[in-house]
């Protein structure tokens, strides 16, 4: 019994940390269509500044701050350098660029900091668990999913109960529409790749402190997944992105208990994304057009 | 003992609603081979969506259609298409990756594309083009024929639209709204090659605003509000109904 | 002809077909694979396992393009469920799928892969006169259907589905068709590389390998069948050429695709068409 509870919790802190890291790119995908792989590398940019800075001023909300701008200002400039002008091109173009982009980036990376990556010097929180009703919790993990909930809320709530974010929403969802109503669908893309990055930076910083390392690879972990949370959240749809972030957390978690040695973790979320697919072909959203 | 040919197209009691409000109500209408037909009726009567069902892109709630004596109210658009029953559409769709000929081509050969795993042994195309090239001139297109559609004017993207419908060697033509956004003089014109290629023995139903050609051209009248046929006959008689004019002028005037 | 020009001869072939195999899917008909590497490595396997329980080489090659063209239809059946825009990461999944699967499973290798592959029997010559030939017969066969009516429906599919109907032409056909032949010829590709490589594991067949392979067709320039070529013997030779750079090859080759995509987003194949658009302005 406390087996199946600490899976469950298990994926539901990772589906928290994928629902950080994904949602930027959700936005993204249902602004412009282009699937923004290029994100997993703003999650490793927010690690490997975050340890670096906190390594540097020993202080981690210095690190903290520190990543969560230089990935916004990151993120924006990745729309504003690369993207922008390739938008009415075909998909494919937009795909090879942001591959391209990651491979550079996490190439640089390597050269920079090294094949092995980077530890924090002075970490009092690494494997430092709780112990909860008899389940052994990471702190930084449950840290984690705090920070997660409490960003994730505050952004449902702007984009549900605020006026600017249900604009935001309604722009993300049907850009060419938004226009006509006077949004200014620029600034919207901006915020969307601003807001995505400084989530995907948070979630890197945090996993690095909780694992101590950050290495060039770091974010293929989440990479993949996230490209499948963007289909099974529906286009666009943020909601249905958390749902799907959650859900994918969840399988992974016990799928990789039972299935272990058939499947690896990504396998798992291919499946379940294909599965998933194939009884609802737009995913958990509400069939946005 | 004569045998009854059935007419071309019949509609008998279309119904056909989207989430609670009724586009389509119990329609039933009769088109005869030969005929030019006009389909009129002021906006939001269902026109449209009149046409989505007599072309196969959606499933009336209620009713069928037959060409024929075939029942086709639940058949692909893409076999309607080949039973003879071809449309043009409101909003043009052009294939754009294509050249103006091309399109028209396609549509001369859809015998050589019916299966996608024969279409691989398809490979001459002179008779098609040919036929394309023969039918773009009748259309006055001949000078963009090798031209990609994306860069022409409306009222020529309109004739490619019929040029495309013609190529498929229809039985009848359903034109929605041939005439819209075009001038004076090219609506008369197009609407003046409408009257040709019915005297050549095609059927057609237009869908029209434009009420000065619908009224010139057409021998019969159909007239559509809120969903259901309110006349049926020539353009005179037709016009002169009271409940015609109210549909279009949306108050009452006085039978005296 | 000595041993190292045959062996890049041979890659070259491959990767030609390799690649000439996704221009079909994506080139011709529209539809974005991220996962094509799966099919090259389902053409592959079936070749080295049969290979290895003593089939003839030649016999192992039709086996793979079934085999793959079979899996090809079933991917092809899931682009006809899922909406447009998705159909690149379900693919991408796909790709994953087939990894993880061939990665745990002790009857595929596991993680080390396929090995000890038994030589075709056709001598070294042969077997590049046997790439070097299959290259050629798909590079015709995929102009034919360039110019075909096939072609012309693929062009109309990836143009414009509803409009594609209208003329007749029904997009989930094409689609299917275009998965199966762009799948098979992918599993020739896989067969002949087990037979070049003599030995195969899980990473030869990677997303990377799925990037690479759309990378090749889109450099070259999507859709035209010597674009395709020159594509993919660009990246063939890449690593060769730039192994002077050593430890910023990887550096290097993102940066490439990335410039490539941005300035010259149809690849070299449109690059005439912008030099003759700028002589020919003022």
């Amino acid at each position: 019994m406390i087996y199946y509870a600490d899976l469950l919790v298990n994926g539901l802190a990772l589906g928290c940390l994928y629902a950080m890291a994904s949602v930027g790119l959700t936005l993204i995908y249902g602004l412009l269509r282009i699937l923004h792989i290029a994100h997993a590398g703003v999650f490793t940019l927010g690690a490997m500044i975050g340890i670096s800075l906190t390594n540097l001023t020993s202080s981690l909300v210095i690190g903290f701050t520190g990543a969560i701008c230089l990935s916004m200002i990151a993120g924006c400039l990745m729309y504003r350098i690369f993207y922008e002008r390739i938008l009415r091109e075909p998909p494919h173009v937009a795909v090879l660029i942001s591959i391209g982009l990651l491979i550079v980036m996490e190439d640089s990376f390597r050269i920079i900091f090294g094949e092995e990556g980077i530890t924090l010097h002075n970490n009092p929180f690494y494997l430092k668990t709780v112990d909860v009703a008899g389940i052994q919790l990471n702190v930084v993990f449950l840290a984690l999913a705090a920070i997660a909930v409490i960003t994730l809320t505050g952004l449902a709530y702007f984009v549900n109960g605020t006026r600017v974010g249900i604009a935001w929403r309604a722009t993300v969802s049907k850009p060419l529409i938004a226009t006509s109503f006077g949004v200014d669908v620029i600034k919207v893309r901006y915020l969307a790749f601003g807001i995505g990055s400084m989530l995907a930076a948070i979630a890197g910083v945090m996993v690095a402190v909780m694992n101590n390392l950050v290495e060039p690879s770091f974010g293929s972990v989440v990479s993949y997944k996230s490209l499948a949370i963007i289909v099974l959240g529906g286009l666009g749809n943020m909601n249905g992105a958390l749902l799907a972030s959650l859900c994918l957390g969840l399988a992974e978690s016990f799928g990789t208990a039972f299935f272990d040695s058939y499947l690896d973790r990504n396998a798992i979320a291919a499946l379940v994304l294909i599965v998933v697919l194939m009884a609802r072909p737009s995913g958990f959203g509400r069939g946005t057009a | 003992m004569k045998a009854l040919v059935p007419p071309l197209l019949r509609c008998e009691r279309l119904s056909q609603s989207f989430g609670g409000i009724v586009a389509v109500s119990d329609l039933s209408l009769v088109v005869e081979a030969g005929e030019l037909v006009g389909l009129i009726g002021p906006n939001g009567a269902g026109k449209t969506t009149t046409l989505r069902l007599m072309a196969g892109i959606q499933t009336p709630k209620a009713g069928q259609i037959y060409f024929g004596a075939a029942n086709v109210t639940r058949l692909a658009t893409v076999n309607r298409v080949r039973m003879g029953f071809a449309t043009t559409h409101q909003i043009v769709r052009p294939l754009r990756n294509l050249s103006v000929v091309e399109n028209v081509m396609l549509a001369a050969g859809s015998a050589r594309t019916v299966s996608a795993v024969r279409s691989l042994f398809q490979f001459s195309k002179s008779i098609e083009e040919r036929k394309a090239r023969d039918l773009l001139e009748r259309l006055g297109l001949s000078a963009v024929a090798d031209k990609e559609p994306g860069i022409l004017p409306l009222g020529q993207l309109k004739r490619l639209e019929v040029a495309r419908a013609l190529a498929l060697d229809p039985k009848i033509v359903v034109l929605d709204e041939p005439l819209a956004g075009l001038n004076q003089r090219e609506a008369s014109t197009i609407a003046d090659l409408i009257v040709d290629l019915n005297r050549d023995g095609l059927t057609i139903i237009l869908i029209e605003h434009n009420l000065s050609e619908v009224l010139r051209i057409c021998r019969r009248l159909l007239v559509l509000d809120a969903g259901s046929i309110i006349a049926n006959g020539d353009p005179q008689t037709v016009m002169a109904q009271q409940n015609v004019r109210t549909a279009y002028l949306g108050d009452q005037i006085d039978a005296a | 002809m000595n041993a190292y020009v045959l062996g890049l001869l041979t890659l070259n072939s491959i990767m030609i077909i390799f690649a000439l195999s996704l221009n079909v899917i994506t080139g011709y008909c529209g539809q974005v694979s991220l996962g094509h590497a799966a099919f090259y490595g389902i053409g592959a396997y079936t070749s080295a396992m049969m290979a290895v329980a003593g089939v003839p080489f030649l016999a192992t090659i039709p086996a793979a393009m079934v085999l793959s063209a079979i899996f090809g239809y079933f991917v092809g059946l899931t682009s006809l469920r899922v909406r447009h825009d998705f159909l690149a990461i379900t693919t991408m999944a796909c790709g994953f799928l087939f990894l993880g699967v061939v990665r745990k499973s002790t009857f595929l290798g596991g993680e080390l892969g396929i090995s000890s592959v038994p030589p075709s029997g056709l001598g070294s010559l042969g077997d590049t006169l046997l790439a070097v030939g299959s290259a050629l017969v798909v590079i015709i066969l995929s102009l034919y259907i360039q110019k075909n009516w096939t072609g012309l429906a693929f062009r109309a599919v990836e143009s414009d589905e509803d409009a594609a109907r209208t003329v007749a032409v029904n997009p989930p056909s094409y689609k299917l068709l275009a998965f199966c032949l762009g799948t098979a010829l992918a599993g020739l590709a896989g067969a002949l590389y087990v037979n070049y490589a003599r030995f195969i594991v899980p990473d030869t067949f990677s997303f990377g390998t799925s990037i690479a392979v759309l990378a090749m067709i889109t450099i070259g320039g999507i859709g035209s069948t010597f674009g395709v070529c020159a594509g993919a013997i660009l990246l063939t030779l890449f690593p060769e050429v730039f192994r002077f750079l050593g430890n910023y090859r990887l550096l290097t080759y993102g940066s490439l695709l990335i410039l490539v995509m941005m300035f010259i987003p149809k690849g070299l194949a449109g690059v005439p068409a912008i030099l003759y658009r700028r002589s020919s302005s003022p």
